[in-house]
């Protein structure tokens, strides 16, 4: 049961976004691409809440990518289909890849599944190279010899 | 004239504010010369990138996508390239495309400059590897560019600051070369890995080709633009030049330009006049500036400005590995290169070669799409499966092949098609030739046998990738011979005697490399030619 707070604030912004008229399509498409998976403990696009949280999240960021994301759902069943990824497919790569970029996009945003890929986001690291490690590989390149044609030589 | 002019005349106009009209503005200004630069666009907004926050990736190819025709900023222009089998990239703006690109920093080999001598082929350069290579010395410092020192497919020269660590993946393939004999060398990079100038040190972020919000990365917005101002020079930004004019002696003018905050359109007079605009913003404004003088565009009497198009068509190699690698991380752009391909080998069924630079494969929503692997990711029930194949477990081999000239790959203006300010807009024909094919697969068979030995249990081949014209080349190449080129060796018109061209337009062949160093490198030695030859350059009299 999600805090009432948070299902105040989906509401408003799938809204504001247009997906609330295509909430079905949403649903077995999300799943569809991106189901669970328990071999490789990988939650599906549903559980890890890329409707009620994620979706919106995406495109708060990436708000000019709402309209041609509902356009797309807007050619699809309300109901699963009974072959949904090849539904998903015969729509044409644009929309597909409309649709899967921002779910995967949407997915890819939970900290759980990226916990569970080892993706600790684009971090700032230090670094202290170590120069004879370095500098031992370039002089194994540099023992091969020069490799450039010299236009000059006789 | 029936637009307004600014009052002042300038001694240099330069247009466009990317890496080339950077490095000159900066060479005339500490010489005293007064220098207005007219730049499309605006300096870039670091703050809408998100590269320390979980949305990056999502966000990464909004405002600082690659390909224009899907930007759409602003600034941008509409480019056809529906005959192309490259789609052109760049950045209009304060930078260009330093903003994006790589910033992989190289100069060319010896030989690049003499294929017509050693291979039979294309061109020989109006000048030579010894002539450029001082300008490479100076332009490696004021880029801020890091690595290492010694590399045997080259001359030997220095490298101004340390480089980066290695990592594992690094590791990998340096003994995988060792193992085949082939070059390897760490990479490159105009990246700062101390403190230098006006940059930061790298924190290896990874956000290098969507603008560097850590401000590492050698951009000229960074490095050129703050000293330039600093000494003078005017940079007008929503400036879209659209004619470079001419008077009755053939002289140029100045440039007509329009400002786009405004609409209004403008006349700004100088006394040399150079166009850093790129190889595709460059012949675009060299067409539009047609006149009865000039009916075939300006500077155009050999016919040459706009053909000749190089593009470095570009495949990749991928490798996925049992190891896990820190592949989100930068510098992204190049881990380490192998020129072990790229120059002629006798035995082979096509010339010149190839460039291979190491990179990992980036976070957890590049493993969905279809670059670099050449196709998409899986979805539905293999879908964890195979994000767990490729994130962190995989690292490719970008391989750029040299793309040689021909007078077949052109850049027109389109018929039809404008911009936002009614300026045509340029049509692109290229096809990669025969030549490029074979070279390709050649070399991409080459980078599955090195990613074998590095351990990879699968590779993945992609061929020619159509979004991947960062290197835009050749449409106003340099030579000694009027009639079959359009600027000399220094970048001055065969026609117009205060006219330059200071971009890659000018390249007669384009190497394997990533260009802008050899750019820059040209753009500061044609500076120092026209401050030697000031006292007796041929202006226009319209000014006096």
């Amino acid at each position: 049961m999600k805090a009432q707070g948070i299902i105040v604030t989906t509401v408003s912004m799938t809204s504001s976004h247009g997906l609330d008229g295509v909430s079905g399509q949403l649903r077995w498409v999300c799943d569809a691409l991106i189901p669970h998976d328990s071999e490789q403990g990988m939650p599906s696009a549903l559980e890890a809440g890329v409707i009620e949280t994620l979706l919106p999240r995406a495109l708060k960021a990436r708000p000019e990518l709402g309209p041609p994301l509902v356009a797309a759902l807007q050619r699809l069943p309300a109901e699963p289909p009974p072959h949904p990824l090849t539904t998903l497919k015969e729509l044409g790569s644009a929309d597909f890849d409309q649709i899967s970029h921002l779910i995967a996009g949407a997915y890819f945003l939970d900290f759980e599944v990226n916990r569970r890929l080892k993706y600790p986001g684009q971090e700032a690291l230090d670094y202290a190279p170590d120069y004879d490690e370095v500098m031992d590989v370039a002089q194994r390149v540099i023992d091969r010899g020069n490799i450039y044609v010299d236009p000059n030589a006789p | 004239m029936s637009h307004p002019q600014t009052s002042k005349v300038y001694d240099v106009l330069i247009v466009g504010a990317g890496p080339s009209g950077a490095v000159a503005a900066k060479r005339f200004a500490e010489e005293g010369m007064s220098v207005i630069c007219l730049e499309q666009g605006e300096y870039p907004d670091y703050t809408v990138i998100r590269s320390s926050e979980p949305e990056f990736e999502l966000t990464k190819d909004s405002a600082y996508g690659w390909y224009p025709n899907r930007r759409n900023a602003p600034s941008d222009y509409p480019i056809n390239d529906s005959e192309s089998d490259v789609a052109p990239l760049m950045w209009n703006g304060v930078g260009g495309s330093s903003i994006l690109y790589a910033a992989a920093w190289h100069r060319l080999k010896p030989s690049d400059f003499r294929v017509k001598t050693l291979d039979g082929i294309a061109d020989d350069w109006p000048l030579t590897y010894e002539d450029l290579a001082p300008f490479y010395d100076r332009v490696d410092v004021d880029f801020s560019v890091s690595g290492v020192a010694g590399d045997p497919a080259f001359p030997h020269f220095e490298v101004p600051l340390p480089p980066f660590p290695m990592g594992d993946m690094e590791r990998k393939f340096a003994a995988a070369h060792d193992r085949l004999g082939w070059h390897w060398w760490q990479g490159s990079n105009a990246i700062a890995t101390v403190k230098h100038g006006n940059l930061e040190p790298c924190v290896r972020r990874g956000s290098c080709m969507w603008g560097c919000f850590d401000g590492a990365k050698a951009s000229v917005d960074r490095t050129h633009w703050p000293k330039n101002i600093k000494m003078g020079v005017k940079l007008v930004q929503l400036a879209r030049v659209v004619r470079i004019e001419t008077d009755s002696s053939g002289a140029a003018t100045g440039a007509t330009y329009i400002d786009r905050a405004t609409g209004v359109t403008h006349f700004q007079p100088a006394r040399i006049v150079i166009v850093s605009a790129n190889g595709i913003g460059t012949p675009r404004l060299l067409l539009n500036s047609a006149s009865a003088q000039h009916p075939n565009g300006l500077a155009n009497s050999s016919g040459m400005v706009g053909k000749r198009l190089m593009m470095h068509p570009y495949g990749t190699v991928v490798g996925l590995f049992d190891d896990f690698f820190e592949g989100w991380q930068g510098p992204y752009g190049q881990r380490a290169y192998s020129l072990e391909f790229a120059e002629t080998r006798k035995d082979l069924d096509f010339v010149r070669g190839a460039k291979w630079q190491l990179m990992g494969t980036g976070g957890p929503l590049n493993t969905t799409g279809s670059f670099p692997w050449g196709g998409a990711g899986a979805w539905g029930p293999d879908f964890h499966k195979e994000v767990r194949r490729r994130f962190g477990h995989s690292a490719y081999w970008a391989i750029i092949a040299e793309d040689l000239p021909s007078d077949d790959n052109t850049v027109t203006l389109d018929s039809t098609l404008t911009d936002s300010d009614g300026m045509p807009a340029p049509k692109l024909r290229y096809r990669a030739s025969e030549n490029t094919r074979r070279l390709l697969d050649y070399n991409q068979k080459q980078a599955q046998v090195s990613m074998r030995e590095a351990g990879a249990y699968e590779t993945i081949v992609a061929p020619i990738v159509r979004e991947t014209g960062w290197h835009l080349l050749g449409t106003a190449r340099m030579g000694d011979d009027p009639t079959n080129s359009v600027v000399d060796s220094f970048g001055r018109s065969h026609d117009v005697p205060n006219l330059f061209v200071f971009d890659g337009s000018v390249m007669p062949t384009s190497g394997a490399v990533n260009p802008t160093g050899t750019v820059a490198a040209l753009a500061l030695r044609n500076a120092e030619a026209v401050i030697a030859h000031a006292r007796n350059q041929l202006t226009s009299t319209s000014h006096v």
